[in-house]
């Protein structure tokens, strides 16, 4: 599995290939339900995190959760303020779903995590995906050094959204 | 009308410019409906679809094509493999961007 | 009109590159063609019956002259040299090649022109009223809100996989041009009692399988609110909208499945939190920045005379059906507005060769401020045109067979392309199109027939809008043989109306004549000829027609070629 990771040194601005890095070692594991839980930063499924809370807390290591691209908002707002990852799933490359709830995420919950797209991740959607919010990426398929590269397809970007609080026309002399 | 038995031919689209394509008996795609593979039984059928839809650097949108052949040997098809089958050529004739042939 | 600076010149540009780039990978095999699917599908490229589609976008229907220009030239260099305009205002090409798009794109760069999101599950080409700008009705032109609407759209992250396509329509008239109930959002903008511009806002209409007209959700939104209204309703459909079934994907079954007054408060709730956003707020200067592309043109003092009401009396009879049926008072003295109909006896409704796009350029330079625009009745418009060079112009349109003077009449009939070209189609429209036209010709030259719209779909899709037509038809596929269903009563206007189907479908042999029976039974029944086809109907209702169309002992069993 190819990992895309936005470099923690790269500031908060519109995708570009500089500010992302091909992660070969991830501290982050992905454990199953019915999994021992190791030592170090787990990534669970919702329901396991509902169930093992108190256990996951005591650890002394970070949690991430992955959650559906439908969470309710009401769920939202609650892991937003008590995780360091959340996982969000796009189970196809057209459902759109997880773009508002990345969005949702970052302004209206203010999370501050790691937003990491899982799932079916292809390389052309990694630019709109950096845009709503996610700042790592499971790639599906091909070479993550070769999708870096997408980032830097389109450098103008006409919205305000979750890495860029101002449109163009703020941002920009414009004719 | 006549009872009618079903054949299936495999078609596609072909990947450089859109045209219409069927399967031939030694897996090549041909423009001509008549050089198409028509497949009497379901296995042979599903066997050179599945061939088709694999065959992504030719072709996409690889689908069956169902053929009713009548006892006196007349086809029928759905009217959109019909106008497939009589080619873009015909279109235009048809639609008056071009004089029919005179012959 | 809109001209691009370096940011919009460099995205489009971009955008040609990136696509090129996507066409080589698909070409590899690095992208399956499930992955490039829904990637060319973003670049309005589709797989027809027999040949690649390209989709160019036409922002609110407005060309200039190069554009046009370069419109022919491509329809020359790689496609078969014509054109088809669309009832989105766009322009397809039916016979591209997979490995031109590319450079096509370069080519329409290179003139500020692209075919982003002509297609896909994302917001649309923003269309709007043909004669935005110089109608005599127009409260607000509405052209710098369909640019500012069409920069936030345009590859918007969070919007470009929604369930399903999204159109947005925007007018600034009392006569609604635009369609707005027809759309997923519509769009009128008006003025409040302090002069302040805002929009009536619509929501959830559409045609396809389930015709619905939209519902007005707000009365009066401010236009600084445009964008982060238009925001807060495609977050909310995209969190809520149906994926599980593309026919029940829509705006308008989310609205219906809700109900308007949940929607409402769901966008309303939203849009709370995100009004006031820096990101999103419009000011003042930049919907100035943005109009001052669209000031009126520099008109000059014209002499009160001719008028358009004297050359429909004048001597020349062929000029004055023209000018009576085409050309439409402006709201400037001494000008006109022209329609120039893309329903002549030879050629497809909508079609135009690659020698009428460069005459019309020519044209709209001789005689219009080098614009053009594209209706959605699928023809075009010369805005700006002086009274006294209408007889010249009728002479150069007619040279190159764009001088049917039939604008608004039975036979200035709007056709999708149905099956002969369209993978969607049940049926074929073009042929049905074409022999409604032939059969009406003469009835429409005897007779004042009055306007009366005959809209064609090829399938269930409705590209041609046929619910909403006076006359409507309905291409359906019964066993392999093309019938047609006819529809009564529709109206795309500020008085919209879905149409009513009158009974049993006919098969393509009979469907002109069953049109032509509806046509004459209104001839019978108006009071005089004030008395339009629609008002007609709804003054006596559908069973006069559906005698007149069916017989007096209509059988209800399908009717069939004999």
């Amino acid at each position: 599995m190819a990992l895309i990771r936005r470099r923690l040194s790269a500031p908060l601005r519109e995708p570009r290939s500089s500010d992302y890095e091909v992660v070969d070692t991830d501290a982050w594991l992905a454990i199953a339900d019915d999994a021992a839980l190791p030592a170090g930063d787990v990534i669970v499924s919702l329901s396991r995190f509902r169930a093992e809370r108190e256990l996951l807390a005591q650890r002394g290591a970070r949690i991430g959760v992955r959650i559906p691209n439908d969470t309710a908002p009401d769920v939202l707002a609650e892991l937003a303020s008590s995780v360091s990852l959340l996982a969000i799933e796009l189970p196809t490359q057209r459902d759109g779903r997880a773009y508002t709830v990345a969005r949702w995420l970052r302004q209206r919950f203010g999370f501050r995590g790691e937003l990491r797209a899982v799932g079916k991740v292809v390389r052309d959607q990694l630019s709109y995906l950096a845009r709503v919010g996610f700042d790592a990426f499971e790639l599906s398929r091909g070479s993550a050094h070769d999708a870096l590269a997408s980032f830097d397809e389109l450098s103008v970007h006409y919205q305000a959204s979750s890495d860029q609080p101002l449109p163009l026309w703020k941002r920009a002399a414009r004719g | 009308m006549a009872a009618t038995r079903l054949q299936f031919l495999v078609s596609a689209s072909r990947l450089s410019d859109g045209g219409v394509v069927y399967l031939h008996r030694d897996r090549r795609w041909v423009e001509s409906f008549d050089e198409g593979w028509r497949h009497d039984d379901a296995a042979s059928r599903d066997g050179e679809l599945v061939f088709a839809k694999s065959d992504e650097a030719h072709v996409c949108n690889a689908h069956v094509v169902e053929v009713g052949v009548a006892e006196d040997g007349a086809l029928r098809l759905s009217a959109r493999e019909r106008f497939r089958r009589e080619g873009a050529a015909k279109v235009r004739v048809r639609l008056g961007y071009e004089r029919p042939a005179d012959h | 009109m809109y001209r691009y600076d370096e940011h919009d010149l460099r995205l489009v540009q971009e955008r040609a590159r990136q696509f090129r780039d996507q066409v080589a990978r698909r070409l590899s095999g690095a992208l399956s063609e499930e992955e490039f699917r829904p990637l060319r599908l973003q670049n309005g490229l589709y797989i027809q019956l027999h040949a690649y589609m390209l989709r160019i976008a036409i922002p609110y229907g407005l060309l200039s002259s190069a554009q046009l220009r370069k419109l022919a030239h491509i329809t020359r260099t790689y496609d078969r040299g014509y054109g088809h305009f669309t009832t989105r205002q766009n322009l397809q090409l039916n016979w591209v090649r997979l490995e031109d798009v590319p450079t096509i794109l370069d080519e329409l760069a290179s003139v500020e022109m692209h075919a982003i999101q002509t297609s896909g599950n994302c917001v649309r080409n923003v269309t709007s009223d043909p004669f935005a700008g110089v109608a005599r009705d127009e409260d607000v032109d509405p052209r710098p809100y369909c640019e500012l609407l069409r920069q936030y759209s345009t590859f918007h992250p969070e919007f470009a996989y929604l369930p399903r396509k999204f159109k947005i329509a925007v007018t600034g008239s009392r006569h609604d041009r635009a369609a707005i109930a027809v759309h997923d959002i519509g769009l009128r903008a008006v003025r409040d009692a302090t002069g302040g511009i805002g929009f009536e806002v619509f929501v959830g209409g559409g045609q396809g399988r389930t015709p619905v007209l939209a519902t007005c959700i707000r009365t009066f939104l401010p236009e600084r609110h445009l964008l982060s209204y238009t925001e807060a309703i495609l977050r909310v459909y995209n969190q809520l909208g149906r994926r599980d079934n593309i026919y029940k994907a829509r705006i308008k079954i989310l609205l219906n499945e809700l109900g308007a007054a949940e929607l409402t408060r769901r966008v309303e709730e939203e849009h709370a939190r995100i009004a006031d956003d820096e990101g999103l707020v419009l000011t003042d200067d930049e919907i100035q920045r943005v109009a001052r592309h669209f000031e009126p043109a520099v008109y000059e003092q014209l002499e009160a005379s001719p008028t358009i009401d004297g050359l429909v009396l004048g001597k020349d009879r062929t000029l004055a059906r023209w000018v009576e049926a085409n050309v439409v008072g402006h709201r400037t003295p001494g000008y006109a507005i022209v329609q120039i109909s893309l329903k002549s006896e030879r050629l497809p409704p909508g079609d135009a060769t690659h020698a009428q796009l460069d005459a019309v350029a020519d044209l709209a330079d001789r005689y219009s401020f080098g614009r053009a625009v594209v209706t959605h009745r699928q023809n075009l418009v010369l805005t700006d045109v002086k009274i006294s060079d209408l007889a010249a112009l009728h002479a150069d349109l007619a040279r190159v067979e764009l001088a049917s003077p039939n604008v608004g009449r039975v036979t200035d009939i709007v056709a999708c392309p149905g099956l002969d070209y369209c993978d969607l189609a049940n049926a074929r429209s073009i042929p049905v199109a074409q022999d409604v036209a032939a059969r009406l010709r003469s009835l429409e030259t005897e007779q004042d027939l009055g306007p009366i719209t005959l809209n064609i779909s090829g399938c269930i899709n409705a590209c041609g809008h046929h619910h909403v037509g006076n006359l409507g038809i309905l291409g359906i596929d019964k066993l392999g043989e093309e019938f047609y269903q006819l529809t009564l009563g529709g109206d795309h206007t500020e008085t919209a109306a879905i149409g009513k189907i009158l009974g049993p479908s006919f098969a393509a042999t009979e469907i002109a004549g069953a049109v032509e029976r509806a046509v004459r039974a209104y001839l019978a029944l108006r009071t005089d000829r004030s008395e339009t086809f629609l008002a007609v109907v709804r003054r006596v209702g559908p069973a006069p027609f559906k005698e007149a169309v069916y017989g007096a002992h209509s059988t209800p069993t399908q009717r069939t070629a004999a």
